[in-house]
């Protein structure tokens, strides 16, 4: 009788989650393949869009703008509604009741839906970088500095995990058992607005840029471009500061995600509602 | 100390009739109270270890709860409870792995997609099997519940008596001290469910610890050693099996006769030993403590007339359990 996995169990449970997730992707194979068709299509529609648009001030073509905004919209689209989804998925499927009767824990199995999820997203990332440069020729610059990126999109994750968790945590405390929870699905529907995703927030309203001040994910999509398009680095201090505002939105917003997800939890196991039908 | 202990446990529900603006406004600012349904009401009760205790009641007496309560999934408003001597509230996680808990319809955990070992795969390294470990204990608790033959089926292909086969072997991946059952037949083929009923008492040879919660009295009565039988959340008798039948059953002797009147009648109602006299046509039926009197009841019987038949035989759980139902009902109805 185990009360609690060590860390190469964990690794072992990560493990054998991946696998099992990749073989019901790939039992899945229609929706394998069109799930690629889509994003060629996608990648394909902003290419077409290009050609009229041209270029961009400070960012130049705008075809290589879009796919940088696409491929953070993926980890943003993902960490948004990773949380509520998995919450979602235990609960109709009574895998929490499981899961927090076995020595696995819910941190385990929310680290092996993850690592999943993230290397699904990066797989999709990886599509669109490898289509838009080698079939429509994006252009890029690669500066020796580019590694900076990865910090980025971790803290990025990082700020919007907290955000994911607070969705997530409304399953919970607010009954919010429907399609859509507001703080997450309005967080996820501004952000294609707002953030910079496909055009620079600059052409928005001045009361509409306000709120894109306010969402980590505007920083970051700006300086991921700065660093692949115009070439900056770590020296910049339009990058530095990015990395401080979202160091700062982590601070600020996981404790408080994490604090309301458990408090959702404990809400849960009071009421009985850790699961749907027993 | 045994295995499981537990004092007035009470929890509470709040009732939810959909959403209201004006009643969730009111219960917002405190102006009104919300709706309760009680599940539980100090229930108080400790298992031995080794023993199969079996927790009885009709729909809604709060089996599910209780189960739920003793697995740490769900938390009591009152009481205390120690399981496995971990305390319920502080010790949640070793509570929570020290029981291994079977629901009804557990299966649905199982990916459809999957086949059965792919699916018990996940759940053999969440439980803390080594990878290396993992396939043959997969084939093990296959075997035990009979699945050795099905190990590359898909859930969606099984039968409902598989698919809780498939559940039970789940739940034997890990070996824990104490089990909880809820209505672990209900649903399952007469083989299926003789096939769990043997297995949880091959469980009690092993000297593991099962809470049965089922409301299949003639299952209760052929596999527990001790059964409370619950309604409307409390206990109503708490005892051995054959205590419960002794103490609250009634014997039975059933009278066919050429034909009734009313001066038997009387006269078999008359006796000391017996409590009632319910007549059916030409058959007399004769409640009370009439093993040791049949005699004086058959001659009397003669007296009046002719005897086609008789049968005796004591009230089963199932009896019993009626009784005590059909008594509370009737004194909540009277209050």
């Amino acid at each position: 009788m185990k009360h609690a996995l060590s860390s190469l169990e964990k690794l072992g449970v990560i493990w054998v989650y991946l696998c099992r997730r990749a073989k019901l992707w790939f039992r899945f194979k229609i929706s394998f393949i069109f799930s690629f068709v889509a994003m060629f299509v996608t990648i394909a529609i902003f290419y077409f869009i290009n050609v009229f648009v041209g270029e961009i001030p400070e960012y130049g073509n705008y075809f290589a703008f879009v796919l940088i905004g696409l491929a953070i919209n993926q980890y943003m689209q993902t960490t948004l509604s990773i949380y509520l989804g998995t919450m979602r998925s235990m609960y109709w499927s009574n895998w929490l009741e499981i899961i927090l009767t076995s020595p696995m824990r819910l941190k385990t199995f929310f680290s092996s839906v993850m690592t999943w999820t993230y290397l699904y997203a990066t797989m999709n990332v990886a599509f669109y970088f490898i289509i838009g440069i080698f079939v429509f020729g994006a252009k890029f610059t690669f500066p020796a500095t580019a590694w900076i990126v990865i910090p980025i999109l971790i803290l990025l994750i990082i700020s919007l995990s907290g955000i994911g968790l607070i969705s997530a945590s409304m399953f919970m405390l607010a009954n919010a058992k429907g399609d859509i929870e507001p703080i997450g699905w309005g967080v996820a529907t501004i952000s294609g607005l707002v953030a910079g995703v496909y055009f620079p927030p600059k052409y928005l309203p001045a009361p509409v840029q306000l709120i894109s001040k306010i969402l980590p994910q505007t920083y970051a999509i700006d300086a991921i471009r700065r660093i692949l398009l115009n070439g900056e680095g770590i020296s910049s201090p339009s990058i530095q500061l990015t990395i401080v505002y979202l160091i700062a939105f982590s601070i600020i917003l996981l404790p408080i995600g994490m604090f309301m997800f458990n408090a959702g939890i404990r809400k849960a196991e009071k009421e009985g509602t850790l699961a749907r039908w027993m | 100390m045994n295995p499981i202990e537990i004092e007035n446990i009470t929890k509470k529900y709040r009732i939810s009739k959909g959403f209201n603006w004006k009643k969730n406004l009111k219960q917002l600012l405190k102006m009104e109270k919300p709706d309760y349904l009680t599940a539980l009401n100090k229930v108080s009760f400790s298992v031995k270890k080794g023993e199969i205790f079996g927790i009885l009641g009709p729909n809604g007496a709060g089996k599910t709860t209780l189960i739920k309560i003793l697995a740490g999934l769900l938390l009591p408003e009152e009481g205390k409870a120690a399981i496995n001597n971990h305390d319920l509230i502080k010790d949640r996680e070793k509570v929570r792995t020290s029981v291994n808990i079977l629901m009804s319809g557990g299966w649905i955990i199982f990916d459809y997609k999957l086949s059965i070992y792919n699916n018990l795969k996940f759940w053999s390294v969440a439980e803390g099997l080594r990878l290396s470990e993992v396939k043959k204990r997969i084939e093990e608790v296959l075997k035990i519940v009979g699945l050795e033959d099905k190990k590359d089926d898909f859930p969606e292909n099984l039968s409902a008596g598989l698919r809780q086969k498939m559940n039970l072997a789940r739940c034997l991946l890990s070996d824990r001290p104490i089990y909880l059952l809820d209505e672990p037949t209900s649903n399952v083929d007469p083989y299926s469910s003789e096939f769990i009923r043997k297995f949880i008492k091959e469980m009690k040879k092993d000297g593991k610890t099962v809470v049965l919660a089922t409301h299949n009295l003639w299952e209760a009565e052929l596999l527990c050693d001790r059964i409370a039988i619950l309604n409307r959340g409390s206990i109503l008798v708490l005892d051995e099996t054959r205590a419960i039948k002794e103490r609250i059953g009634k014997e039975i002797l059933t009278v066919e006769l050429e034909k009734i009147t009313p001066e038997l009648v009387r006269d078999v109602s008359s006796f000391g030993f017996v409590e009632k006299v319910i007549e059916e046509k030409n058959i007399l039926k004769i409640y009370g403590n009439i093993k040791r009197n049949i005699p004086v009841v058959i001659d009397l019987c003669r007296k009046y007339t002719n005897i086609i038949g008789v049968d005796m035989k004591e009230s089963s759980l199932n009896d019993v359990f009626l009784q005590l139902i059909t008594e509370k009902e009737k004194a909540m109805v009277m209050k």
